[in-house]
């Protein structure tokens, strides 16, 4: 036997749970849960993988089938024609062949985390500036405060009238015309 | 070779299900459910509940066992657990510690 440093999870085999150690891996089959493995990772056309929480990692990854989650890698990952991925890819090198589909982030840094904090602290220093913006309308509002004042008197003078027009309504139609009538006479 | 081979360097945990041949050669800790044959290599060490068609342990396998089949337990193989299948063989030289239940 050539014994069994290089390891293969079949076609018909599904993990749920978490692959991790060292040597090679070849996954055919399908895994939910978590890879991380000192060695290169293949997985091949057939192979389904979804990752529940933090990122696939292994030393070198090659990809031609499905993987849902990020990928990790601490020297490439290529996505070979056929490979669908979506998550984000963070490796020194990145290979993405004709016919492979990515939906995610690429980071051929050392360290991603720094540069996606920078990016996410970008719009915040946008955000900085309009602050300013808002404090100009305080002088608005002391145009308004001004107002009052005038708005106090007519205020008496609705109550004034808003009294009368009660009795109005105990006048006959046509008492007020008589009334002048008997005014101008 | 089997379909599925879990090399010496890798630990699983969790659960595994298979509907082909699969060869233990590293660590499975959870369940592991194989519709064939399964195979603990020597210096395997399997801590979970087993089923299969047959199986064959020349490792270390702690839990319970159940096949439709067959189990062996090889020389330097390790066994700890209750044993359900048809066929039982223990060879000379291995570890058991469980109760067989052949009345399958």
């Amino acid at each position: 036997m050539a014994g069994f440093d290089t390891s293969r999870i079949g076609r018909g085999l599904v993990i749920r749970g978490t692959i991790r150690g060292e040597g090679d891996l070849e996954i055919e089959g399908r895994v939910e849960g978590n890879v991380d493995l000192d060695g290169e990772l293949t997985l091949t056309d057939s192979a389904r993988v979804k990752i529940e929480s933090g990122a696939l990692a292994a030393r070198r990854v090659v990809v031609q089938g499905a993987v849902a989650g990020d990928i990790r890698a601490t020297a490439a990952i290529v996505l070979e024609p056929g490979a669908r991925v979506v998550g984000d890819l963070a490796a020194p090198s990145i290979g993405i062949r004709p016919g492979g589909l990515l939906r995610g982030h690429v980071s051929t840094s050392d360290s991603p985390a720094p540069a996606r904090a920078a990016a996410r602290s970008a719009p915040r220093r946008e955000e900085a500036p309009r602050a300013p913006a808002r404090v100009a309308p305080p002088p608005r509002r002391e145009t308004p405060a001004a107002k009052p004042t005038p708005v106090a008197k007519p205020t008496p003078v609705a109550k004034s009238k808003g009294a009368p027009p009660p009795m109005m309504p105990s006048l006959k139609k046509g008492a007020k015309a008589q009334m002048k009538k008997k005014a101008g006479k | 070779m089997a379909a599925t081979v879990i090399g010496q360097g890798i630990i699983i945990e969790g659960e595994v299900t298979s509907d082909e041949a699969v060869v233990v050669a590293g660590t499975v800790r959870g369940k592991l459910t194989v519709d064939g044959a399964v195979t603990i290599e020597s210096g395997a060490v399997v801590e979970a509940d087993i089923g299969a068609t047959t199986l064959s342990v020349g490792g270390s396998v702690t839990g319970n066992v159940t096949a439709s089949d067959r189990v062996d337990l090889l020389t330097g193989g390790k066994l700890i657990g209750d044993v359900k299948a048809a066929r039982v063989t223990i060879a000379d030289g291995a570890v058991f510690k469980g109760n067989v239940d052949m009345d399958l």
